[in-house]
């Protein structure tokens, strides 16, 4: 058929059947339930949600505002070949390595600036998500402590793992930030 | 994950339950039962005794994925410190060596920089999200001048941080912008909860060491760190629910310094109640949220723990017990790591080690990074 | 023709109201028509019905802890796709998928007349065909072509810059349909692969 031929690969992906999960999923998840109502109806005496959430968006406003992404083109240049995909050949040419290195560093710092300024008023993660952004510092500081080693024999290897557990450490602080503020919160701000 | 978990029947079958039922509550699964009774006996007495047992073998599988995950974390402990020694009689300095100390030793501190020689003194490469550093406003760029007072010059400046214990306190003289700053600092502790990371892969022992020895170490290193990859972030949380204060929420809390309970699992935290402004755990200031749980989960399972806390603004000290790892899905840890080897006879004073990877053969340059068209949106 | 996303279900709002009240019976409705978008979901980015089978469990909890803060803005059902879609991602990054080394090859992207293997697969060869990419690959192709998220949001979501969004989707796009149609796959560029430390 005509219309087969042209089906682009996203057409494909959507005509696909949607997934059912087996056994009674409802059932586990509503022995849960009456535990878990108790945390907001606690929250709705203190007062605690409105205000927070209000200063959530209106930080997210804010931080949109003084963030515009003026110098993006050289920061997003270094950015993108910092993040290539494994195709990076490891090079003895130390002007390589060192321009690699360079940029492994410019994305960590790019990235704790990020956090620093957004992420801090961020909403409060919660529960689960509290206790991996604590692991994901623990995570980096261990990491810090190598790289203060007097004789650095791994530094792109302990730069690249910087950057990844920074990159999660973003997501997982922006993710709960967007959820706070409420709606679709158009992205146009990047890290990049 | 769930398909490693099959070879250890120990676990299997009562992981299986826990996914199932995600039984990990066992207060709901009791609650359940007592909702079944009330629409028939028959079924009430058979759905209490299942209930029953259901927590019964929950708690079991619980309590041993536990006691096997703690054995595992003491023994690469022990493994840290033997590595620590022999790095040091092998005259290794390297940041392997380095992670061995830290980890060895649970007193050591650290307060969260990276630094570089500078020639005025220490320029502040990275900041640990979070850490002391960080907190007190360190930011990348910043020159570090003095330490303690006396002003850095040459290769042995920074050996002042590397030897902090917890709770040890640092002035750091700092150039911000320009403008000198003067900082206090408390060294603290940042551990990952599973630190095998930090083993990673590869060689950890150098290539002229005992052939034997160092494959089994080889081995079962990249075991240990494949299978708790995938406790990477899982660790306990019990259902803690905390914001940190500021001014303005301060004003309604008597205080803008500590971290406000929310919520907190009941049966782990019964003396907390929510509301409760908590503003040192064991005796370390609390000023965020994770510094609350990490204090809470770096006390050992079981363990007295102190907590100031002000609750209807007025202090009050609350005494609890270490929660045990209630709400972590525990995956059935890896294999142990081998026992440590011992250090090796050294006759005569240890060479330097060579670099522990061999340089690689050259190869093409790399690609051109995509273009990365930042324009759009 | 099936709708760009099956998240895409309007609740009457009453049924939202009630659920914010507390009434775990409006809760289990919304819980059922979504439980299967939000399965599915997980399901294509994880790739394994154990693990899609907890986030379904996650996702829900934490709707139901949340939904009393929904404000509207949005509708209900990109509020909850949004929480899937972290939950998903959560687990990835708890099993460092997201910084592990990435596996696909760099293919030459073909010629964009080249016929579509895809239009003459079946459903369970595509199925076959995705399990066969990394993860993270997959999400990406998910996100983009099946819930229409753009590059700046699906980096955002995974903490990367859309530089890399757009090369797993071009990577993953590639390899599809190399699996899919061996013939006219152009030989792979054998990757230079970094020691692993």
């Amino acid at each position: 058929m005509p219309a087969a031929d042209n089906l682009s690969l996203g057409e494909a992906l959507r005509a696909l059947p949607l997934a059912a999960p087996p056994g009674d999923n409802w059932a586990v998840l509503a022995e849960r339930l009456p535990r878990a109502r108790a945390t907001p109806s606690r929250r709705h005496r203190l007062v605690l949600p409105a205000a927070l959430a209000a200063a959530c968006a209106v930080a997210f406003v804010v931080v949109q505002r003084t963030h515009a992404p003026a110098d993006t083109a050289t920061v997003a240049h270094v950015a993108a070949s910092s993040s290539t995909n494994g195709t990076d050949a490891q090079t003895v040419s130390s002007e390589a390595e060192s321009t690699r290195l360079a940029q492994l560093q410019q994305r960590s710092a790019a990235l704790e600036r990020w956090l620093r300024d957004t992420g801090r008023n961020a909403a409060p993660l919660q529960g689960q998500d509290l206790a991996a952004a604590t692991e994901i510092e623990n995570l980096i500081g261990l990491v810090d402590v190598e790289l203060a080693a007097p004789r650095q024999t791994q530094a792109q290897a302990l730069w690249q793992r910087r950057v990844g557990l920074l990159e999660d450490l973003t997501a997982l602080r922006y993710s709960n930030y967007r959820l706070a503020a409420g709606g679709e919160v158009a992205a146009a701000y990047s890290i990049d | 994950m769930l398909r490693k978990m099959y070879k250890y029947p120990l676990l299997a079958g009562a992981l299986a339950l826990c996914g199932a039922a995600h039984a990990q509550d066992a207060d709901t699964a009791a609650q359940a039962a007592h909702d079944a009774a009330r629409t028939a006996r028959v079924d009430a007495e058979v759905a209490h005794t299942q209930a029953n047992a259901a927590r019964t073998q929950a708690d079991a599988a619980r309590a041993d994925a536990q006691r096997e995950l703690e054995q595992m974390r003491e023994q690469m402990r022990e493994l840290s410190r033997k590595m620590a020694d022999l790095s040091i009689k092998l005259g290794d300095v390297g940041p392997r060596a380095y992670a061995f100390r830290y980890l060895g030793d649970p007193d050591r501190g650290m307060i969260g920089l990276v630094l570089a020689p500078d020639k005025i003194g220490l320029r502040v490469k990275a900041v640990t999200p979070g850490g002391p550093a960080d907190k007190a406003g360190v930011r990348d760029g910043d020159v570090i001048i003095a330490i303690d007072g006396k002003k850095l010059a040459g290769e042995d400046a920074g050996d002042a941080l590397h030897d902090l214990k917890i709770g040890q306190g640092v002035k750091l003289s700092i150039l911000h912008d320009g403008k000198p700053r003067d900082i206090a600092l408390t060294a603290e502790r940042r551990e990952p909860f599973v630190f095998s990371d930090a083993f990673g892969k590869g060689g950890l022992l150098p290539p002229d060491f005992d052939r034997k020895i160092r494959i089994k170490v080889h081995d079962a290193m990249n075991r240990a760190h494949d299978g708790m990859r995938e406790l990477r972030l899982l660790t306990p949380w019990w259902g803690l629910n905390l914001a940190a204060l500021d001014a303005d929420l301060g004003g309604y809390f008597g205080t803008d310094k500590g971290v406000l309970v929310l919520s907190a699992d009941a049966n782990a935290f019964k003396e907390l109640k929510s509301g409760d402004v908590v503003q040192s755990v064991n005796g370390q200031p609390v000023k965020t949220p994770e510094d609350a749980l990490r204090l809470l989960r770096d006390a050992p399972a079981g363990s007295d723990v102190k907590m100031q806390v002000l609750r209807q603004r007025k202090p009050l000290t609350l005494s609890l017990k270490a929660p045990e790892f209630k709400g972590m899905f525990v995956p059935p840890p890896p294999p142990a790591p081998p026992a440590p080897p011992a250090p090796p006879d050294v006759p005569a004073p240890p060479a330097p080690l060579a670099a522990p990877h061999p340089p690689a053969p050259p190869a093409p340059p790399p690609p051109p990074p995509p273009p990365d068209d930042e324009a759009q949106v | 023709m099936v709708s760009a996303t099956s998240f895409q279900i309007d609740l009457p709002a009453q049924l939202i109201e009630r659920a914010q009240r507390g009434d775990v019976a409006a809760f289990e409705q919304i819980y059922r028509r979504f439980e299967r978008p939000v399965f599915t979901l997980a399901l294509r980015m994880l790739g394994e019905p154990e693990a899609a089978r907890d986030t379904l469990h996650d996702t829900m909890l934490k709707a139901f802890e949340r939904i009393a803060q929904f404000r509207g803005d949005a509708p209900l059902w990109a509020w909850l796709r949004q929480i899937a879609t972290n939950e998903a991602l959560m687990r990835l990054r708890r099993g460092d998928h997201l910084n592990a080394s990435r596996d696909v090859p760099d293919f030459d992207t073909l010629a964009d007349d080249a016929p579509a293997p895809w239009a003459h697969a079946d459903a369970r060869a595509l199925e076959a065909a995705l399990a066969q990419l990394p993860a993270v690959t997959r999400s990406v192709l998910w996100l983009y072509h099946v819930e229409g998220q753009t590059h700046p949001e699906i980096a955002l979501a995974m903490g990367k810059t859309t530089s890399f969004s757009k090369s797993q989707l071009a990577r993953g796009t590639a390899r599809l349909r190399a699996i899919l149609d061996p013939e006219t796959a152009e030989p792979e560029v054998e990757p230079c692969l970094l020691p692993t430390t």
